[in-house]
């Protein structure tokens, strides 16, 4: 099998599954790992805890009409998630090169699907570019681990305040037109997103030396 | 006095600890001395600290100078902790500053608490371009340089050091409760605690409650300890791995006075090994709060052409990182 990618927490591996009598479907397994540094009882709890609930947020994204990777297994003593191959790539690794026309397109997508995911209650926990993937005019959202679900403005504040601030920090040039498309797409969407963004600017103002 | 070029003396004082160190421009630590505050019962109180550096910072001037074995005329330059840090205690080093300054007729220049522990670190390690997690009483940070230092994670709310602090004095353990925690924590059992990342961000106000709890619930105290412990080093090293792997970094350093712990230290050597990044941990003296990198900051900042006029000199309490000037990186 080949391994697409060594993350922080997991490895991507490309797979095959067959289903049945047609032709195997091309599958990614995506496997947390054991972390040497971490007490192991803490390792298994975190890793265990972390699967169960990017498989299930997953999930509960898809329902609430973002586009996501279809879960096919979910195994929580290997800390394995199967999921459906995205072809497409890592919204990180295209936001220097494509148009500004596309690109303040995308970011309307993404303030629109995280007004969806808030609407369901869905909090990311990481939102960033390294997390979104572009396939055609599709954009797929992935990595829910550090994710929950959760009516509280706050947590939905918090998930905006971490997207601004990773956009400020990978894409500097273009961060304030990105999160101007994202903002205005997200208050179009989602009926409590004043209450949200206003947190947002006094999650700010609470920051050590902002 | 030649062949050692300018001598700076640096003036540390953000929080409770005072300290005073004299660098040359070479790099060489010639006095590095330290007096910490410690408060009668609670935490650190603003004034009294302030009270303390004021009392203590002409005797620690003197003693650096002896230490140095140079006259205070020899001086060629003056640092200090412009911020971040409690208002009354920069007050109090910025004003021992411009005195010296104008004692002397030599220049002064004000450093950033936070550039200044990188930039130590980097002398004394010799890491080129190290993402640096500095995690201390006030602060926990991860810092990297690209046109400027920037911080790409950080505490949403207390600093790490606070936290194991606040619970050591909740459990009636002397100040500073960090050295205490990790001797009791040799000993302990993990029990679950919250585990709080939010990307490459951290929360720690939760688990300081979660820990009160706990304990308050008859868990032992080394089990407590060592639970504590285990989680927010584990929190922080999974971070700095996060920003490890999202920035492509071959260097990662250690600074800030939590990052003393021994046990924090092998986490952060074992996390680095498999990852194949180089690791770097300066020495105990460098790593808390001192003089010395304030000293060492001022050489650098001077030697790059950056001055300061009195007025420039005004205290700043919320400094950020990323509002640094760094020429001599350049």
């Amino acid at each position: 099998m080949e391994v697409l990618a060594k993350g922080a927490e997991a490895d991507i591996v490309l797979g095959e599954m067959s289903i049945g009598c047609g032709p195997p479907l091309r599958v990614i397994v995506k496997r947390r790992i054991r972390k040497r540094y971490r007490n192991p009882a803490l390792d298994t709890q975190i890793r265990a805890e972390r699967t169960r609930r990017e498989a299930r947020l997953l999930h509960e994204a898809k329902k609430a009409g973002v586009n996501t990777p279809v879960v096919y297994l979910v195994n929580p003593s290997t800390f394995e998630i199967v999921m459906e191959h995205v072809e497409g790539c890592i919204l990180k690794n295209v936001v220097e090169t494509v148009s500004n026309s596309l690109l303040e397109e995308v970011c309307t997508w993404i303030g629109g699907d995280v007004a969806k995911l808030h609407t369901h209650n869905i909090v990311h926990g990481d939102l960033t570019t390294s997390n979104m993937l572009l396939h055609g005019n599709r954009l797929v959202f992935i990595d829910f681990g550090l994710g929950e679900v959760t009516p509280s403005i706050e947590a939905k504040g918090v998930d905006l305040h971490l997207l601004k601030k990773a956009l400020h920090t990978t894409h500097r040039e273009k961060a304030e037109i990105m999160l101007e498309h994202i903002f205005e797409a997200y208050q179009g969407l989602y009926s409590d997103a004043d209450k949200v963004l206003t947190r947002v600017n006094q999650i700010e103002s609470r920051g050590r030396y902002l | 006095m030649e062949e050692i070029g300018l001598l700076c003396l640096g003036i540390e004082g953000t929080a409770e600890k005072l300290g005073v160190g004299i660098v040359d421009s070479r790099g060489v630590i010639r006095a590095n001395i330290g007096k910490p505050y410690t408060p009668r019962g609670g935490g650190i109180h603003p004034r009294e600290a302030a009270q303390h550096h004021s009392e203590h910072i002409a005797k620690l001037v003197e003693e650096a100078v002896q230490k140095a074995d140079i006259q205070l005329s020899d001086i060629g330059l003056i640092a200090f902790s412009q911020g971040p840090g409690l208002g009354p205690c920069l007050r109090v080093v910025a004003t021992a500053a411009r005195t010296l300054s104008q004692l002397l007729e030599v220049p002064i220049i004000g450093v950033n608490h936070c550039v200044a522990h990188v930039e130590i670190g980097r002398l004394v390690t010799r890491a080129k371009n190290p993402i640096s997690l500095y995690a201390s009483g006030g602060n926990t940070q991860i810092i990297i340089y690209d046109e400027g230092y920037r911080v790409v994670g950080e505490t949403l709310d207390i600093g790490v050091g606070n936290c194991l602090d606040k619970f050591a004095r909740h459990a009636g353990l002397k100040h500073p409760g960090g050295p205490i925690i990790e001797e009791l924590a040799k000993r302990g059992k993990h029990r679950p605690l919250p585990y709080v990342v939010k990307g490459m961000n951290l929360s720690f106000s939760g688990i300081y409650t979660a820990a009160k709890t706990l304990l308050e619930s008859g868990a032992p105290l080394e089990d407590v300890c060592f639970s504590l412990q285990e989680t927010v080093f584990s929190m922080m090293i999974e971070v700095l791995e996060r920003a490890i792997s999202h920035f492509r970094c071959d260097e990662a350093m250690l600074c800030g006075g939590v990052a003393a712990n021994r046990r924090f230290q092998e986490m952060f050597l074992q996390m680095l090994e498999d990852r194949g990044c180089k690791g770097f941990i300066p020495p105990d003296d460098v790593l808390g709060d001192n003089g010395a990198m304030i000293a060492w900051n001022g050489i650098l900042a001077h030697g790059a052409g950056l001055r300061m006029s009195l007025e420039e000199t005004v205290v700043r309490q919320r400094y950020r990182v990323d509002e640094v000037e760094t020429p001599w990186r350049c």
